[in-house]
């Protein structure tokens, strides 16, 4: 390629500006699928204008990852950008949204790509940008998808506000009662739109909120469920519609989060079956054991001294040549093993040859065919007197020479290496030019 | 140094309390890796021994089990083994013993068994906030995953916890017990920080 760029300047007697640009290009461009992943997103979610900044982040976050890690699955990582410059602006869009307009089911995939572009904005970033980026990276707060997903419910206009005003509400006040760590924040506002729809009197399925949300009805159920054991659900209409801080003007104690209640119950349970001296049994151990785990972990004051530290690493190189003999002494003397319990007999293993074989015809055929090739080859490697050929050799062999014109030859050599076959016909052109000049 | 040394008995009693308070740290799992020395042939072990099994389309590897540690082994053809499921340390090295005993049996030379492994253990706590200070340590996305991914790493160990609203604690990847106890005292006082506390109307 070099020699090639070297000829196109002696011909033209300078720099060629174009051939110029397209160096420049691919080193800025991303990888097809990504742009192709992004541009069909920009068009699928009609995103609104203040959010249109997201795409920006995500290009300039993709180069910057590009320049460290190769990025394969461009289109995956197209999406989990694009997520992370939505969150970067607080827009109320969904993972399982971007990624369902990539390919379906695919949310696992986008979502691993946004676990390796955060390690790489929180531990390899150099540049200040990106650090400035991961700053703004906050805890998603479940209430920026409500005024969205009203919208997306179709429920009459005029009720818009009062619905929305009330579903943050709630979801403010499952947040305070510790429902909402460790959930979906798409489950929880599925369950607070519900809730403030009929409330509102607008009878919206339960179907259709699964559908907008994205949940299936059963969590929406267990949501609701949780709910219900909230000081908030013990309410009457009218004590709802006068509370007016809604952080502080409920009566009752603050709620468990339901997971830790579960387990309770369930330590509860088990102690009902349980006798009274198993019970106490229990409890001794328990405390056994914390108290042992006391003595291991407590602070001494040698600790402090860092040449103790050092010493304490140097005998394990001692250690291991001791395990590997009692290793062998153990493996010889081992008499636990029963041959009949572990191993089987000769008439056992045959059958089970025979089912194995059966079921894994395919396989032994793959093998036979592997190993015969390999014959085949050595023989004749034997028969020419060659070295075996190496990749590089078949490769090589395989560029054809003649061409008719220098044109197709060169285009069709490097195709593969991202030739500009534009930029090969206008050189060839101004070449037929010059040399017409001449005679 | 001497504040430091004063400030001990004072740790010690904040730590024997969250300690009594909390159930201490159970090991669930113990891996080890193990290396037979030999090349195997996988087809006559899986042939040759009662537990085991060989489905070389889906994985390369024969899959044995073994019930009194309760344990499961993946042999490859190579002679490495890797034994899950232990409840202890011990355990998995006897769980190794036996294993290499019944390749012994079925006709290759077992040479040496090196071990390495890691651990994991559960424990049980009080319920506790998401935190945000550690962000460079700590990574929550409830979208992706419910509970909390503390990743702790000194010198050369990695040691991660994950850490659930129910106060269910996991530490995995821990080399030696101590490892798994020492990141366990490291990490109390900072969950007690988070502690959800009873507000008074």
């Amino acid at each position: 390629m070099h020699n090639y760029y070297e000829q196109v300047d002696f011909l033209n007697g300078g720099k060629v500006a174009h051939q110029q640009e397209v160096r420049y290009q691919d080193q800025d461009q991303l990888p097809q699928e990504t742009e192709k992943t992004l541009k069909i997103l920009d068009q699928e979610l009609a995103v609104d204008e203040e959010y249109k900044e997201a795409f920006e982040i995500a290009r300039r976050l993709l180069k910057f990852y590009k320049s460290e890690n190769a990025i394969r699955n461009g289109q995956y990582f197209a999406g989990a950008a694009l997520y992370f410059g939505f969150r970067c602006k607080n827009a109320p869009y969904l993972l399982i949204e971007i990624s369902e307009f990539i390919k379906k089911d695919s949310a696992t995939k986008v979502a691993k790509c946004y676990l390796k572009l955060l390690k790489f904005v929180k531990a390899d970033a150099k540049a200040p940008q990106i650090v400035q980026l991961a700053k703004s990276l906050q805890y998603l707060d479940p209430s920026i998808y409500i005024p969205k997903f009203v919208r997306l419910l179709e429920i009459s206009r005029d009720k818009y506000k009062a619905i929305v005003d009330t579903a943050m509400k709630l979801i403010k006040r499952m947040m305070l009662d510790w429902m909402a760590y460790g959930r979906r924040p798409s489950s929880l506002c599925g369950a607070a739109l519900l809730i403030s729809a009929r409330f509102h009197g607008e009878n919206v399925p339960t179907s259709q909120v699964c559908k907008t949300v994205q949940v299936c009805d059963e969590t929406i159920r267990k949501r609701l469920a949780e709910f219900n054991q909230t000081g908030l659900s013990q309410l009457t209409r009218e004590q709802f519609e006068q509370i007016e801080n809604i952080e502080t003007g409920i009566p009752g104690p603050v709620n468990d989060p339901p997971s830790y209640r579960r387990i309770k119950q369930q330590e509860e349970e088990m102690r009902k079956g349980l006798t009274e001296e198993q019970i106490k049994q229990l409890e001794e151990s328990t405390l056994k054991k914390a108290l042992e785990m006391i003595e291991l972990l407590k602070v001494q004051p040698e600790v402090f001294k860092q040449e103790d530290n050092l010493k304490q690493e140097y005998p394990i190189p001692v250690k291991e040549p001791i395990k590997e003999q009692k290793d062998n002494e153990i493996l010889s003397s081992l008499s636990e093993i029963d041959e009949q319990e572990y191993i089987l007999n000769e008439q056992e293993k045959a059958n089970k040859q025979i089912v194995w074989s059966a079921l894994n015809k395919e396989y032994i055929y793959d093998i036979e065919l592997k190993n015969q090739k390999k014959k085949a080859q050595q023989e004749k490697n034997l028969l020419s007197g060659n070295k075996q050929q190496t990749q590089k050799a078949r490769k090589q062999a395989k560029v054809e020479k003649s061409f008719p014109t220098p044109q197709e030859s060169v285009a069709k050599n490097y195709e593969n290496d991202g030739i500009n076959p534009q930029a090969v016909k206008n050189l060839f052109s101004k070449e037929e030019a010059f040399f017409a000049q001449l005679s | 140094m001497k504040n430091e040394l004063q400030a001990i008995p004072e740790i010690n009693e904040r730590l024997e309390e969250l300690i009594r308070s909390t159930h201490p740290p159970k090991i669930q799992n113990v891996v080890s890796t193990v290396d037979l020395g030999t090349e195997l042939n996988l087809v006559v072990i899986s042939n040759g021994a009662r537990m085991a099994e060989y489905n070389p389309k889906r994985f390369s590897a024969v899959i044995m089990r073994l019930s009194n540690p309760s344990t499961t082994a993946l042999i490859f053809q190579s002679g490495k083994m890797v034994c899950t499921g232990a409840k202890s340390e011990d355990q998995s090295l006897i769980a190794a013993r036996k294993y290499a005993k019944i390749i012994n049996k079925l006709g290759f030379p077992v040479v040496t068994l090196l071990q390495a492994s890691t651990s994991e253990s559960q424990s049980n706590q009080t319920n506790l906030l998401k935190d945000q200070q550690y962000r460079s340590v700590v990574q929550y996305e409830p979208e992706i995953f419910p509970g909390l991914i503390f990743r702790k790493i000194t010198d050369q160990k990695k040691i991660t916890l994950l850490i659930f609203v129910s106060g269910r604690c996991v530490i995995t990847g821990g080399k030696k017990t101590e490892d798994l106890n020492n990141v366990f005292k490291f990490i109390l006082p900072i969950l007690d920080q988070f502690k959800k506390r009873d507000l008074e109307y």
